[in-house]
């Protein structure tokens, strides 16, 4: 007596509804024992009645069918067993409602509730073939099982074997041949120890400590070792200058809060990059690598951390700040910003956008000391008289005395460059502290 | 390890290494955060010499899933809340590292050091001077309040 069911007799399976990803009707006779283990699961959508067809090898005289009805806690109450011969019709061999974990269909002729079949799951449900349909289930050649009800859950069969031995319509040839096919030595268990096998070492598989982000203990892709010693990876580095930057704070190290100069800045660690690339091509068979993160050899992304870091440092704090709104304007995209935006860019950007501020006539300023006014450079006199009493401001940055700004504010016209200005653009000029 | 999120991984092991080796005075409820890595309890007991030798607190902390580059939300909690200059009556804590001044390399052992080195250095137990008007009017979230840090001798 042979399991059909068992993949060396390549029976077939198909199913009328459509399965869930990695859940597929296939799974049923795979000879991969963690596929098999899986079991069918219909899609989320599906809704019974779900028909499973087996095509086996040859027409079988059934002796009992086992079906696991659980999978998870998907479960099946109600089934119905089709059978066919040759090319007849589907006739219905048994139909059975339960709520065991699992069904056995049995031959009603060899088997009876005093003799049921070895070696079975007592818990399971037992169910008889009719008697009507002995035709069919003692030279059937397709078999078909048909969900009929779940336990308000998805359809699923977890599990199928069906005994039986060939019919008595079978040829001497065939039955030889499945003889000769089930003798056939188990690769399964070759298989299976070479599947394990890798598992056990995974348990003592360790990233080196040094490979992983002081910060946040993942494995760097770009590692940049600071100041202070410590090596983070760029992605971290780049957050945190962010972060520090919404608090208008300039670049520093995130271990002791200096900031970074021309000769104390983060540098990418190139030697440390190629023995995590070398670790990670020696173990790229370990499952724990696949999530890790890899640069793809563009050259770019290394040389942007740096220029990034330079960029930041020579920037004023003003430069940060409008950065800082610029970023949160920016929809918090983070690490898009980075990775998009040429830094080198943005610095030119910004220096543009903040001089045309700066020199814009409504622009006050409160803290700045150098480069704001250009004025500084110039002596703080009136250009008329030469006085350095009580002077005003006006937008063509020429300084005048409260008594010459009058008699200029008759032409509303520099008298120095020409440019013309309005009643309310002349503003109190403060001297400088030092 | 694999299906845990930045944040988790590295609180993970921050716990593994407050379990290990503790500060003075320090306890963590290891079952607890188990089961929810986002939210940690912390014994304290008050270090001995100062004014709060003999008592034990409760810190209760918060992490966001920006953590570690976020600050986490630290607040005392449970009957025994340390009556203190820089700590209100409702548990929350005005320590700067709490937030403006917080870096993603500070961890839970060094808020939990820099606490314990705050409640040690009291001279005389008192509740800060606005207590009674925070308290009715600040937020549930310490984070959301604009503290004025105004004492650096702590």
């Amino acid at each position: 007596m042979y399991n059909f069911l068992d993949p060396k007799l390549s029976p077939k399976v198909s199913s009328s509804a459509a399965a869930l990803g990695s859940y597929e009707v296939t799974n049923l006779i795979s000879e991969n024992f963690s596929t098999k283990s899986r079991g069918f699961l219909a899609h989320t959508i599906v809704k019974p009645p779900v028909d499973i067809t087996f095509e086996l090898i040859c027409p079988i005289n059934i002796h009992y069918m086992i079906l696991w009805t659980t999978l998870g806690t998907q479960k099946c109450t109600s089934l119905e067993i089709f059978a066919r011969t040759n090319n007849k019709e589907f006739r219905s061999i048994a139909i059975a409602n339960f709520t065991t974990n699992g069904i056995i269909f049995c031959n009603n002729r060899i088997y009876s509730v005093n003799n049921p079949p070895e070696n079975i799951d007592q818990s399971f449900h037992l169910c008889f073939f009719k008697h009507t349909a002995f035709r069919s289930f003692t030279t059937a050649n397709c078999i078909k099982v048909r969900i009929l009800r779940t336990e308000r859950t998805v359809p699923c069969l977890g599990k199928i074997e069906i005994w039986g031995k060939p019919s008595k319509m079978c040829s001497s040839v065939t039955i030889n041949t499945i003889d000769r096919l089930m003798q056939k030595p188990l690769k399964l268990i070759n298989e299976d120890t070479s599947e394990l096998k890798p598992k056990n070492v995974v348990e003592d598989w360790k990233v080196p400590e040094e490979f992983k982000d002081t910060l946040t203990y993942e494995v760097m892709a770009i590692p940049i070792t600071l100041p202070s010693g410590n090596t983070v990876d760029q992605s971290t580095l780049e957050k945190y200058i962010q972060n520090e930057a919404s608090y208008g704070r300039s670049a520093s190290d995130p271990f002791t809060g200096q900031k970074f100069t021309d000769t104390r800045k983060p540098v990418f660690n190139a030697a440390l990059k190629s023995r995590i690339d070398m670790f990670l091509i020696k173990n790229s068979s370990q499952t724990e690598t696949f999530t890790i993160k890899r640069t793809v050899g563009n050259k770019i992304s290394i040389n942007d951390i740096e220029s990034k870091c330079n960029g930041i440092k020579r920037d004023s704090n003003d430069n940060l700040n409008k950065e800082a709104k610029r970023i949160k304007s920016n929809d918090n995209n983070d690490s898009t910003i980075v990775r998009n935006v040429k830094y080198n860019d943005l610095d030119e950007n910004l220096n543009n956008a903040i001089n045309k501020t700066i020199n814009s006539s409504n622009f006050i300023n409160f803290t700045d000391e150098e480069n704001t006014i250009s004025t500084s450079d110039t002596k703080s006199e009136c250009v008329k008289c030469k006085s350095d009493n009580n002077l005003y401001v006006i937008p063509c940055t020429h300084l005048y005395c409260r008594n010459c700004l009058l008699d200029v504010c008759k032409n509303l016209k520099c008298e120095e460059c020409g440019q013309e200005f309005s009643k309310s653009d002349p503003k109190k000029f403060h001297y400088k502290t030092n | 390890m694999a299906g845990m999120s930045p944040s988790e991984r590295r609180l993970q092991k921050e716990l593994m290494s407050l379990v290990k080796e503790p500060p003075p005075g320090v306890t963590v409820h290891a079952d607890l955060v188990e089961k929810n890595l986002l939210q940690w309890i912390i014994n304290m007991e008050g270090a001995s010499g100062t004014l709060y030798e003999g008592e034990s607190f409760q810190l209760q902390f918060k992490f966001s899933n920006k953590y570690p580059f976020d600050s986490p939300e630290v607040t005392f909690v449970g009957s025994n809340i340390p009556v203190h200059p820089h700590v209100y009556s409702n548990g929350h804590i005005c320590l700067s590292i709490l937030t403006d001044d917080w870096s993603p390399a500070l961890s839970v052992q060094a808020v939990c050091l820099s606490i314990v080195s705050m409640l040690s250095s009291c001279k005389e137990k008192k509740r800060p001077p606005d207590n009674a008007f925070y308290v009715k009017t600040c937020s549930k979230n310490p984070k959301k309040t604009k503290w004025w840090y105004h004492d650096d001798s702590v």
